[in-house]
């Protein structure tokens, strides 16, 4: 599940997915693995996860968009929300505000590791048919 | 990020869309033809050049619907 730390009146909430591993599954034919599904037929999208090629970030009732990742080594995926400043207990406004979205955030995340694994399977096969030509000359 | 329910007389299926996301942008990647009848957004119609905003600049932030409607009378 996706961490959260407050300071001072920003919320900051870090994936467990890399930021990159998410651009590469939006890239795929496995983006649908980004949408959480359910409702009566169990086939509408309820959450998504998307990346935001800029800004903060965002996260309510029906996604989180990642704009940022972690200044680390692991560039977990990251958004920073603002709270407002009479908020008193910061910690119970985020938990009361954005629990059910980090609630699905999180069932979606738990799906992304097999499929990473899988688009990455399908990347090396794919680099192992194409072959690179040398077209260089030898010079007389 | 904008749920939106997207669709015409007969088809209507609900998106996830970013909101920075065009009205075109999401009627092309639901496959709703948009040129047989009035475009509304939330019962509202549309006037020309605006597929081409986004939800955010119609203050759309959570839910909407978009939906492409042919009056036959």
């Amino acid at each position: 599940m996706a961490r959260t730390k407050i300071v001072g009146n920003a919320a900051v909430i870090t994936s467990t997915v890399k930021l990159e591993n998410i651009k590469k599954i939006e890239k795929s034919t496995r983006a649908d693995a980004l949408v959480l599904k359910g409702g009566e037929d169990g086939k509408t999208p309820i959450f998504a996860v998307a990346s935001a090629p800029s800004g903060n970030g965002s996260l309510n009732s029906v996604g989180a968009e990642f704009a940022n990742a972690s200044r680390d080594a692991n560039g977990f995926a990251q958004i920073t929300l603002s709270i407002p400043s009479d908020v008193t207990d910061a910690k119970e406004y985020v938990a009361d505000k954005y629990g059910a979205a980090l609630t699905n955030l999180a069932a979606v995340e738990a799906k992304l590791p097999e499929v990473v694994q899988a688009i990455n399977a399908e990347h090396t096969a794919l680099l192992n048919t194409i072959e690179q030509v040398d077209t260089t000359v030898a010079q007389a | 990020m904008v749920s939106i329910i997207v669709g015409n007389n007969v088809k209507r299926e609900t998106k996830i869309v970013s909101e920075t996301s065009t009205l075109r942008q999401t009627l092309e990647s639901a496959g709703i033809d948009y040129t047989r009848g009035a475009m509304h957004l939330d019962g509202a119609p549309l006037q020309p050049g605006d597929l081409d905003k986004t939800f955010a600049d119609f203050g759309i932030t959570e839910r909407g619907y978009l939906l492409n409607v042919v009056k036959a009378d």
